[in-house]
């Protein structure tokens, strides 16, 4: 975009129905009750699904079935927007499959997605980018975007993001991007998530260590091994430095001005979330920041709601992908007002 | 061990004894599906004793397996919405309580090196 032009729009919102784990795991609600209720709360248009939960017997989709998902999202109102699907490299344990195997593992994934009318698939980087690759003819064929969600402890300068750029830049392909995940840009660790840990670790010491290393300066693997070290030494006891660890990996604190070098490849995104303060902001996630870097970034793409807070709370998460997505517009339109 | 699927893991009104055998239904502790071959029933312990992993065997799906099957289970999908069935080869009496442990260990596919803990409890109430 040249730097007179005017934004004219920013992203556009939707949801996630991983947002909504705890009533569909509790058997509360089914498929059809959530799209339903995005509707009835207009926490869409946009909705992602997650084929290996809402789908039974996925990747087979059977026509009955795209039948009815289609005609039930045109009577509500609802675009799909991407369907992730799982690079499920180790499907037997101590194994990684080899790129062919991992790309014959993936295709009818993708053409479930095209059979239910979604545009972009969510990969993972369990797929290299040589597995990738070979999938572009069929993402042509079918003209359905691609891209590896860029989670936590990966940024977008980490290595397996790097090699998928060079690979990106060789092949050229439109159909080729990624999938930034907000919980790579946070600024804390969530209270309700401190508490969780509290209570699996029973050591404060140990919660303190690892929060204040979470804090500070260095990449989420030196953190983590840092943690390791310290709490090895302080003599912490290993499944408590092992329950511990693990938050290095869910949350990492990069700045929302990183995903700046890959703008333009940004096919999708995963507004994760977890909570907000007595004001209404997100306790951990820049939402301001991420929502200017996106506006002025020209993206005017989607943005999935993707509340976590299910991590510990027993909560249905639509109050919370309101109150999420009531951040982001006013601060989108800040961001077109400037 | 506690974590946000533990609440759930074995539904009180899937528990039953028959014929003196414990039958338990175990949902599955995470968001999505997952193959057979990537889940582990780590430990069940009854009242206090642990039980020997050869006197459990699971169904799901409509087919058997002892626990050394599962993980060559590659194409057995655990739906999310399912229970297995663990059918525990001890004898128990139904007219008291028992108390119930179980640990399920997940290894997600798609995440290199996570070992998914999940601990859940249950009270059998004595049949009436």
């Amino acid at each position: 975009m040249s730097t007179n032009q005017t934004v004219q729009a920013g992203p556009k919102l939707g949801a996630t129905l991983f947002a909504f784990t705890n009533p569909y795991h509790a058997r509360r609600m089914g498929f059809e009750d959530l799209l339903r209720k995005v509707a009835e709360l207009g926490i869409g248009p946009g909705v992602e699904v997650i084929g290996f939960s809402s789908i039974r017997n996925f990747p087979t989709v059977t026509d009955e079935f795209a039948a009815r998902f289609k005609a039930l999202v045109e009577e509500l109102g609802l675009q799909p927007t991407s369907l992730a699907i799982n690079a499920d490299a180790a499907l037997r344990r101590g194994t990684r499959m080899d790129d062919e195997t991992m790309a014959r593992y993936l295709e009818p994934q993708i053409r479930a997605a095209a059979k239910l009318g979604f545009p972009v698939v969510r990969s993972q980087f369990g797929a290299t980018p040589e597995a990738t690759r070979m999938l572009v003819p069929l993402l042509e064929s079918l003209n359905i975007k691609l891209g590896p969600e860029v989670h936590a402890p990966l940024g977008p300068s980490s290595p397996p993001v790097l090699a998928y750029r060079e690979m990106y830049d060789k092949v050229n392909s439109p159909l080729l991007g990624f999938i930034p995940d907000f919980g790579t840009n946070a600024r804390d660790v969530p209270p309700g998530y401190v508490d969780l840990l509290r209570r699996k670790a029973g050591d404060e010491e140990a919660v303190q260590l690892a929060l204040s290393i979470w804090r500070g300066p260095g990449d989420a693997f030196w953190k983590r091994e840092e943690f390791n070290r310290q709490a090895a030494a302080r003599g912490t006891a290993p499944g408590t430095a092992s329950a511990l660890s693990v938050v290095f990996s869910m949350l990492t604190s990069n700045a929302p001005e990183s995903w700046a070098s890959i703008m333009s490849q940004i096919i999708h995104v995963h507004g994760k979330f977890y909570e907000f303060d007595a004001s209404g902001e997100e306790t951990a996630i820049p939402c301001r920041d991420l929502m200017r870097v996106f506006t002025k970034g020209g993206y005017q793409g989607w943005i999935s709601a993707e509340w976590e807070g299910h991590m510990y709370s027993q909560e249905d998460g639509f109050d919370q992908v309101v109150q999420f997505q009531k951040l982001c517009r006013k601060y989108i339109a800040e961001a077109l007002a400037e | 061990m506690e974590n946000t699927f533990s609440p759930r893991l074995l539904p009180p009104e899937e528990a039953r004894i028959a014929d003196g055998r414990l039958s338990l239904g175990v949902r599955l502790p995470w968001y999505r599906a997952l193959p057979l071959s990537v889940t582990e029933i780590a430990s069940l312990v009854i009242d206090g004793k642990q039980v020997p992993g050869e006197k459990i065997h699971l169904t799901l799906n409509g087919n058997r397996y002892s626990l050394d099957q599962l993980p060559e289970q590659v194409q057995e999908a655990w739906f999310v919405l399912d229970s297995a069935t663990l059918d525990v080869d001890v004898a128990l009496d139904a007219t008291i309580d028992h108390q119930i442990a179980l640990v399920v260990h997940l290894y997600p596919p798609y995440i290199p090196g996570l070992t998914w803990v999940t601990g859940g409890t249950l009270t059998l109430s004595a049949a009436h």
